[in-house]
């Protein structure tokens, strides 16, 4: 396809890329054009300015008595065990429930996923936008029979992290993610715990995206799953 | 939390909670399901005040677009939809009471009036849209129109205010 033709599709979608509310699997699509075209990323970024504006044409209500004294007693909460890892990967895994709801979950699984979905069109931004970030590209992951069962996505930054989220999983059970660099370095990520309904898995990564051959799942006796880059 | 966490966070809320409070209750119409929104926009927002990045704009549309989000979960679960798109439009055009958060309210009331000299379709679809969270292919059902014809809508009624925002900043 050309560059024309993307920037057509993407600008297509750029609306409802900005208000939140495109799918996981068209904004997986326009993330990877949206990475490599600034004309396109300017014209997302001020339609996203506008949302923002309009969102506070919302009117204006007190809201009962007590309102306050709710709030910041939730706020007196001990707060979650923070982990490094969880925090370097927290825009990460929105990506991985917007991906999920591009492989299709449902019920309320669906529900969750969607208010994450929209952080991501939030994240996203942000992040090609000022979070150091130089690089964001999204890939398939195939089977051994090069069937799609979820993707992969990427970023080059600081730190540089991969997630990859599988929502048809022809396995199951305790597979571990290896990276293999261009070079032939092997390293192993993570481990990713796959079941009937999928999995997600990912990690830091310490060589540029573009010395990466592929990523892959492993298990032993079962095909690997794997992303091409 | 430390006392000046406390009093951070009490300014915090007394500060938008009338936004944030209004905008939940514009959109899923339920009081009792608004408090709840607006409480967890504020919890939410506060937990991740880090990931909050000033450069992104003003911390008042951060905090609003927390609260849409919440509040369009709470009605997709509920299964709830808009059904009185007029009233809505109504609701959002009506000069508020001018607090805006860090925004001049001269801002605020430009674009209201940008918005109001849309042509009605193209409002009906962004407000859908941008406050209801519905894509083009829910607004097409809601309306029985096609879906090309909505995306059109938004995409028109964006690029105009932007142009008229743009011509009224010269």
């Amino acid at each position: 396809m050309s560059d024309w033709q993307q920037c057509s599709e993407v600008r297509d979608l750029i609306p409802e890329l900005a208000a939140g509310v495109a799918s996981g699997e068209e904004r997986a699509e326009a993330l990877t054009h949206l990475a490599g075209c600034p004309a396109c990323r300017r014209e997302l970024d001020e339609t996203a300015a506008m949302v923002d504006d309009l969102l506070l044409l919302g009117p204006s209500k007190e809201p009962p008595p007590g309102f306050e004294t709710s709030v910041l007693a939730r706020l007196r909460l001990p707060r979650s065990r923070a982990r490094r890892r969880g925090r370097v990967l927290q825009f990460a895994a929105v990506l991985v429930v917007a991906a999920m709801v591009g492989g299709g979950v449902g019920g309320g699984a669906t529900m969750w996923a969607t208010s994450q979905e929209r952080e991501l069109a939030d994240a996203y931004e942000r992040t090609l936008a000022v979070a150091n970030g130089e690089y964001f590209t999204a890939r398939e992951v195939t089977s051994g029979s090069g069937r799609e069962v979820g993707h992969l996505f990427a970023y080059e930054g600081s730190p540089s992290w991969i997630f990859v989220t599988i929502a048809n999983t022809p396995t199951s059970g305790r597979h571990t993610m290896q990276l293999v660099t261009k070079s032939g370095d092997e390293r192993t990520l993570d481990e990713c715990f796959l079941n009937a309904g999928g999995g997600s898995c990912g990690g830091e990564i310490d060589v540029p995206l573009s010395e990466i051959l592929l990523i892959r799942l492993t298990k032993p006796g079962e095909p690997s799953l794997v992303a091409r880059f | 939390m430390a006392s000046d966490d406390d009093q951070a966070a009490a300014a915090f809320v007394r500060r938008f909670q009338a936004q944030v409070y209004g905008l939940a209750l514009a959109i899923v119409r339920s009081p009792a399901l608004a408090e709840d929104v607006a409480q967890e926009a504020f919890v939410k927002a506060w937990r991740y005040a880090g990931a909050y990045d000033s450069r992104r704009g003003r911390v008042a549309g951060w905090l609003m677009t927390i609260t849409r989000n919440l509040a369009i979960d709470a009605i997709r679960s509920s299964r709830q939809r808009p059904t009185e798109t007029d009233e809505l439009i109504t609701l959002f055009l009506a000069r508020d009471r001018g607090d805006e958060g860090e925004a001049s309210f001269e801002d605020v009331d430009r674009l209201r009036r940008a918005l109001r000299e849309l042509p009605f379709e193209q409002t009906q679809a962004v407000l859908l849209s941008v406050f209801y969270g519905l894509t083009a292919k829910e607004i097409g059902t809601l309306e029985g129109i096609p879906v090309g014809t909505v995306k059109t809508r938004v995409r028109r009624g964006l690029m105009k205010l932007r142009d008229r925002l743009e011509v009224s900043d010269e």
